[in-house]
């Protein structure tokens, strides 16, 4: 009779229609976003290292910053971009925007842009052309690429609105990458491949390398911070949110992380639930042999 | 029609193509599928006005017509010589412009390789027994063990992870087996890790949803 009842456990369970798992899903989502229920965020070292990484930069060079998401990793890189951006803007330093992996990203990232610029209330701070610049989408093919690492006028010849890269201020006298060119840092915030792209090119040029990464691309991304090839890793929207607590400005990625938190401890409950289904029919079926 | 503001039509076109992908959940219908051929056809224009816009006429029409680098037009015929594959008699064309690039990518790989791996070997050589120093200079033996374990669980990771991977002979012997052996349940432990960051990059692309759903459509999330 227990056997009998073990079984219909994990038929139960075993049959649960989906939707009511999405449901499920959407709820514990929901009620945390809505209500501002949030878990303790705890800041761990790689967006330590980020942050201490940007808080060092020279003030003189320039930042490049590789700007590849889109409509479909926004969640997780726009608030790292933002964050990003208003870190830049915090500490007076100028910044160039290109985008190598989807062309739909430059207008992406020129609107988050202009929202961290409100944010910082930074509209005389941060002028279009003498505090930064966006340089537009480029095929990032390896041929392009080698030739941008070597010498960026050779490369980009205009920003996005066509001016010509000597006509704009940011950019004059701006050739190279590495510790004692005019380039000090590239920062890649990535939902693409492109991560790679830039160790093989940059890497020979001892440039200082940042990663904001989403979530499935962070795992690949450590033996690199490891290795000392990237001096700091921002992971997904907890990356965001943790950048965000070490600015002291929590924004988007600190109130999403409400709804991440609780969605995490839905599919633990969901996994311990189906396991311990098929533990209990297990011993019972054990039993009655 | 004309007093609604722009992002306000935006916004409702996200909330209503939203609404209809995430339609696929409760079950299989029509209104997804429309919605599905509408982004993939709109994904598609979009990306052969980007190509012509920022590649070819950016980067070939543009040096070859205004700039007059009469050099450009090579890329022409090699791009042409592509096509030569659907002509028997002109084939061998199209093979002689593969085996281009076929070289370009190899002489890029081992670039590749230097830039890439190269650092990360030189970055596995670990000492064994490390020394930290705590923030007020003296010698902190906490912190010294706990580094000292990460690079031994390092190279006990690198070395069995290694040997299952070794397949230039039969791996026999206990020593290799329980070593290999080891090395599988590490990789296990390594994806389990990946999944479980790929299950957060999921929920996070679900919550940016919601949230676009409710803060900017519906304005129940301030």
């Amino acid at each position: 009779m227990q056997a009998r009842s073990a079984t219909r456990l994990e038929q139960m369970i075993g049959r649960l229609d989906r939707r009511i798992v999405y449901l499920g899903l959407f709820l514990f989502t929901l009620v945390p976003l809505w209500s501002k229920l949030a878990l303790p965020l705890y800041v761990t070292d790689p967006p330590k290292l980020f942050h201490k990484t940007v808080e060092e930069l020279p003030q003189d060079k320039l930042v490049f910053i590789s700007s590849d998401w889109d409509a479909g990793s926004q969640a997780e890189n726009r608030p790292q971009f933002i964050a990003l951006i208003r870190h830049l803007i915090r500490r007076n330093l100028k910044f160039a925007i290109i985008c190598i992996a989807y062309p739909t990203s430059v207008q992406m990232a020129q609107t988050a842009i202009l929202e961290a610029i409100e944010l910082e209330n930074a509209k005389d701070r941060c002028v279009y052309g003498r505090d930064w610049v966006n340089l537009g989408y480029k095929p990032g093919e390896e041929p392009w690429l080698r030739t941008f690492a070597a010498s960026i006028p050779a490369a980009v010849k205009e920003d996005i609105e066509g001016t010509p890269l000597e006509q704009i201020p940011v950019m004059k006298g701006v050739r190279n990458f590495g510790p004692d060119a005019q380039v000090s840092t590239m920062v890649n915030v990535t939902g693409s491949i492109t991560a790679e792209k830039w160790y093989q090119f940059l890497t020979p040029t001892k440039v200082k390398m940042l990663i904001g990464a989403t979530a499935v691309m962070a795992p690949e991304q450590y033996p690199y911070l490891d290795s000392g090839q990237i001096s700091g890793l921002l992971t997904g929207m907890k990356g965001a949110a943790e950048y965000e607590k070490l600015l002291g400005a929590p924004a988007h990625g600190t109130a999403m992380m409400a709804g991440q938190s609780f969605a995490h401890l839905y599919i633990l409950l969901l996994i311990l639930l189906g396991n311990l289904s098929l533990v209990v029919g297990w011993w019972q079926r054990r039993r009655l042999r | 029609m004309s007093g609604i503001p722009f992002e306000v039509v935006v916004i409702w076109i996200g909330a209503i193509c939203t609404l209809a992908l995430y339609s696929v959940l409760y079950k299989e219908n029509p209104v997804y599928r429309l919605f599905e051929h509408i982004f993939l056809g709109l994904a598609i224009g979009y990306g052969l006005y980007v190509t012509w816009r920022d590649v070819i006429f950016a980067q070939w029409w543009r040096p070859l017509f205004r700039d007059h680098y009469w050099m450009w037009i090579f890329a022409l015929v090699l791009g042409l010589m592509y096509l030569a594959i659907y002509n028997k008699r002109l084939s061998w064309m199209s093979r002689l412009v593969m085996t281009l690039m076929m070289g370009l990518a190899a002489g890029l790989a081992f670039r590749k390789f230097f830039g890439q791996y190269v650092p990360q070997i030189g970055a596995s050589f670990k000492p064994l027994a490390v020394t930290v120093n705590g923030p007020d200079g003296l010698f902190d033996p906490g912190r010294s063990v706990f580094a000292s374990f990460t690079n031994v669980l390092f190279v006990v990771c690198l070395l069995t992870v290694m040997t299952y991977f070794f397949f230039s002979f039969e791996q026999r012997g206990r020593a290799v087996t329980s070593t290999a052996r080891l090395g599988r349940w590490i990789m296990m432990i390594a994806f389990g890790a990946m999944f479980g960051s790929t299950v957060m990059a999921r929920m996070s692309l679900f919550i940016g949803r919601l949230d676009f759903l409710f803060r900017e459509w519906l304005h129940m999330i301030k």
